[in-house]
């Protein structure tokens, strides 16, 4: 599948595809949609991993 | 649900703002400290002195360490920072360094007007690595409005020097941004182009303070002026393709598509700072000064109080409810979730104190619907983003949600990974200017020549690290993209192939990511050539050149090395195999704690028989997923280890497949290995699937934490304790029943089922996230 010209597949399929095609022939358009699609949530998030109290418990 | 900020509960507080210094060499007639309500600057000394200090770094260390904060943000205010002088700013900086930074990452920071910012200064914060806000509000007319000398002379001049010295290459990473003051009186564009020109990593457009006991200017016959002035900003800033983030449009589009806002004037947020007066006494945060005399005092002294105490205070747990802490009016607007009801100190009335919308109310409004209505025109995120799971290969949420992660899963993930980095990469060097692109050039020559060599450079887990902060400087920093060149050199000495690069140093080191480390005889920072043949290298930088030659494999061969040192990126018996000991990569110092500098052969000898035995332990206490992990695993960080000897271990959210570890016995590294370990896996499956939608309100509490954590967190921190869970049932099946082994099986059970039933209640999950915790919950039970 051929992502420049498809609008509508999936986003492992955009991966997929990305991983295939040589780095000088990827959209730039597509690089920074998947991009900020993959940083989505997460440019300024916190929290994102939390701490076991090994100290205490393990 | 249950939410932070009940009274009498001691909250974390990550963020401290010292007052080192409280008179000031400008006098801008908007300041709040000393042109506003609050006077008690008037009665504070003038300079905080070394027992202050030393109170406060172990106040903040010791408050750190309870809470376990994995970081905490310092910020050197005043008054004006630097008037305390380089020797007594050393003091300060490597006291707090000194402190804090063995118990929690230290985050130092200072905002400052910038007037006597000079090379001694900028030395000292590079060497503490202090990063630097300037107060700037424009252009030279709109500055010298406000931010004046004393004696009426503009300030503007020596502000501007003082920005060209962190533009320059050698202290450029310290710039952290600009503050401007917005007064609607100065021309929007002309403020704008005046702050873009000097290219900002970051800007912040701040009201000015302004209560309803004392109300924003506005000219005559305009309703909402500010909300005006910054849509005409917004408009060119677009226009111009956002060349640098501007924080509060940022928090805006965040909070609209249900985000944090990551910033108090917006959002829901909550706001976990305190200040810290040059005689020791805690305060609120320091805006409230413009409400009223006192408004910010606690009553409280890092003298007599821990930080605990602080946090249990009425009006600081206030600011931790969100929507609960708002106005009744607020609380029923339509935008409440993206305004958050302004600034707290913004909310004051003589009558009823900050029971109130913003002062800006109508202005807040106006600018969130204008900006609502240019978003929805504006090219949506056009990558569909699963949240069924059903873009999946079949069975694989399934698989990993169970705690069963196989190896085919693991390397799915990893391919994904890979493609996003290219991404990132295509878009990096689409941001660099055409002149700098000598490294991506040869990137994109060697994809095509040396496929493996490049796919292999580019699965180290750290080349994302960098992509990123790359894409977030592109614009602001030409120099964010040399590191191109570094990846392509590593590349090329992979591929055996011919390439010259332009490439970056810093302090006399030449980094090539996954390789090792060429450190040259002098400190030199800047641009170096490296030419690269089969065999030999040729560095030429400012104080000579230095040559790297080998024989075939430059892992199996000590190169011989003229004119500096090469420093090789070490691998250590893992699963069979060998696994990178990444101590060299200047991107690795990403997690939450501190990465450790290069250990000595005896430590490095110690970390060897540690990961081979914990190695042993994963095979033997979670069987299904050693080879997962044998698969996945690409990299450990050893880091600063806990100097009150408790175990630490960290996974950054770029570095897919490496964990960050402090020296510990075998057994617990397995734990630690395998608990990072899954945050990697579930950070990759986040990258490709909504498991939960983003809801900065809601906070769960759960077994292992005294505070409640967003949704996210606890998803991450109940899918590791699955994992944790079943390498203590294993190891309690090899023992007597009642030992340790069956009491810790019972108590992360406990922690991991409840927070399971916790995210399920939460109406936060997509179905894919339902569908994921529900199977997470039902693995507890084999």
């Amino acid at each position: 599948m051929n992502i420049a010209e498809n609008q509508q597949v999936s986003m492992t399929e955009w991966l997929s595809e990305l991983r295939r095609r040589p780095l000088g022939e990827i959209p730039v358009a597509r690089a920074v949609d998947v991009t900020r699609t993959v940083l989505r949530h997460r440019d300024d998030a916190e929290g994102g991993v939390e701490v076991a109290r090994f100290g205490s418990v393990a | 649900m249950p939410t932070s900020g009940s009274p009498g509960t001691a909250w974390p507080i990550s963020q401290y703002v010292l007052k080192v210094h409280s008179r000031c060499d400008l006098a801008c007639d908007h300041c709040y400290v000393y042109e506003h309500a609050d006077q008690s600057w008037r009665g504070r000394p003038m300079v905080m002195d070394a027992r202050t200090v030393a109170a406060v770094a172990e106040r903040i260390a010791e408050h750190a360490a309870t809470h376990r904060l994995r970081r905490v943000s310092v910020v050197l205010h005043g008054g004006e920072p630097l008037l305390l002088g380089p020797d007594r700013m050393r003091q300060v900086l490597a006291v707090l360094r000194r402190r804090i930074t063995p118990v929690s990452h230290l985050d130092l920071l200072m905002q400052s007007n910038g007037v006597r910012l000079s090379e001694p200064y900028c030395d000292l914060f590079a060497e503490y690595d202090v990063r630097v806000g300037i107060s700037l509000d424009g252009d030279r007319a709109a500055n010298d409005r406000h931010r004046r000398f004393a004696n009426g002379a503009s300030s503007h001049p020596q502000v501007l020097r003082g920005i060209g010295l962190l533009r320059t290459p050698a202290y450029r990473r310290l710039f952290a941004g600009i503050l401007c003051t917005v007064d609607v009186r100065n021309d929007p564009i002309a403020v704008y182009e005046a702050l873009r020109a000097v290219r900002p990593p970051r800007l912040d457009l701040l009201l000015p303070h302004a209560t309803w006991a004392n109300p924003p200017y506005r000219p005559a016959g305009r309703a909402t002026p500010y909300a005006d002035w910054l849509l005409a900003v917004h408009e060119r800033w677009t226009a111009d393709g956002r060349p640098m983030p501007i924080r509060l449009f940022d928090s805006l589009r965040s909070t609209a598509a249900g985000g944090h806002s990551g910033s108090e004037w917006v959002g829901l947020d909550p706001a976990d700072l305190v200040v810290v007066e040059t005689d020791g006494t805690w305060e609120q945060v320091d805006s409230l000064k413009t409400a009223y005399d006192g408004a910010a005092a606690t009553g409280l002294s890092v003298f007599t109080h821990t930080v605990d105490e602080v946090s249990r205070l009425p009006e600081i747990a206030l600011r931790q409810t969100g929507l609960a802490g708002l106005s009744a009016q607020c609380r029923t607007c339509p935008v409440v979730t993206q305004c958050g009801g302004g600034l707290f100190a913004h909310r004051y009335r003589e009558s009823n104190g900050f029971d109130n919308p913003s002062a800006y109310c109508a202005d807040l409004k106006e600018l969130i619907v204008s900006l609502s209505a240019r978003h929805d025109v504006e090219p949506p995120v056009t990558a569909p983003v699963d949240q069924d799971g059903t873009d999946l290969p079949d069975g694989l949420l399934d698989r990993i949600a169970a705690g069963r992660t196989d190896a085919d899963a693991v390397r799915f993930l990893a391919e994904s990974q890979l493609a996003i980095t290219r991404a990132m990469l295509v878009e990096v060097a689409d941001g660099t200017p055409v002149t700098e692109r000598t490294g991506w050039e040869a990137l994109v020559r060697l994809d095509r020549e040396a496929p493996d060599a490049v796919e292999e450079t580019l699965r180290h887990p750290y080349v994302r690290v960098w992509a990123v902060d790359a894409r977030r400087q592109l614009g602001t920093d030409s120099a964010a993209a040399a590191q191109l060149s570094c990846v392509a050199a590593a590349a090329a000495v992979r591929a055996g192939a011919n390439v010259e690069l332009d490439v970056p140093m810093r302090a006399g080191v030449l980094h090539l990511p996954s390789l090792g480390a060429v450190t040259v005889p002098e400190p030199v920072t800047g641009a170096a050539v490296l030419t690269v043949e089969p065999g030999r290298w040729r560095l030429r930088h400012a104080a000579g050149t230095t040559l790297v030659s080998f024989d075939g494999d430059l892992h199996a061969t000590a190169p011989q090395v003229t004119g500096g040192r090469w420093q090789a990126n070490r691998r250590l018996a893992f699963a069979g195999t060998t696994i990178l000991f990444e101590d060299l990569d200047p991107h690795r110092d990403c997690h939450d704690w501190k990465a450790a500098e290069r250990p000595d052969a005896s430590t490095l000898a110690r970390w060897g028989e540690v990961l081979a035995g914990a190695w042993s332990s994963i095979e033997a206490d979670l069987p299904h997923q050693a080879a997962a992990v044998r698969a996945g695993l690409r990299a450990v960080v050893p880091l600063v280890d806990d100097p009150t000897g408790t175990l630490r271990s960290s996974t950054a959210r770029q570095a897919f497949a490496s964990v960050g570890v402090a020296l510990a016995d075998a057994s617990a590294t397995a734990v630690m290995i395998a608990h990072e370990f899954q945050h990697s896996v579930l950070g990759a499956l986040l990258d490709l699937c909504d498991l939960f939608a983003p809801s900065p309100a809601v906070r769960l509490t759960v077994g292992w934490r005294s505070d409640p954590r967003p949704v996210e967190g606890v998803l991450q921190g109940t899918y590791a304790h699955l994992t944790i869970t079943e390498m203590w049932r294993q190891r309690a099946s090899r023992e007597a029943p009642g030992g340790p082994a069956h009491q810790r099986h019972e108590q992360f059970r406990t922690w991991t089922a409840d927070a399971a039933d916790a995210l399920l209640g939460s109406g936060a999950l997509t179905p894919a996230g339902n569908r994921f915790v529900r199977r997470l919950a039902a693995a507890l039970t084999p």
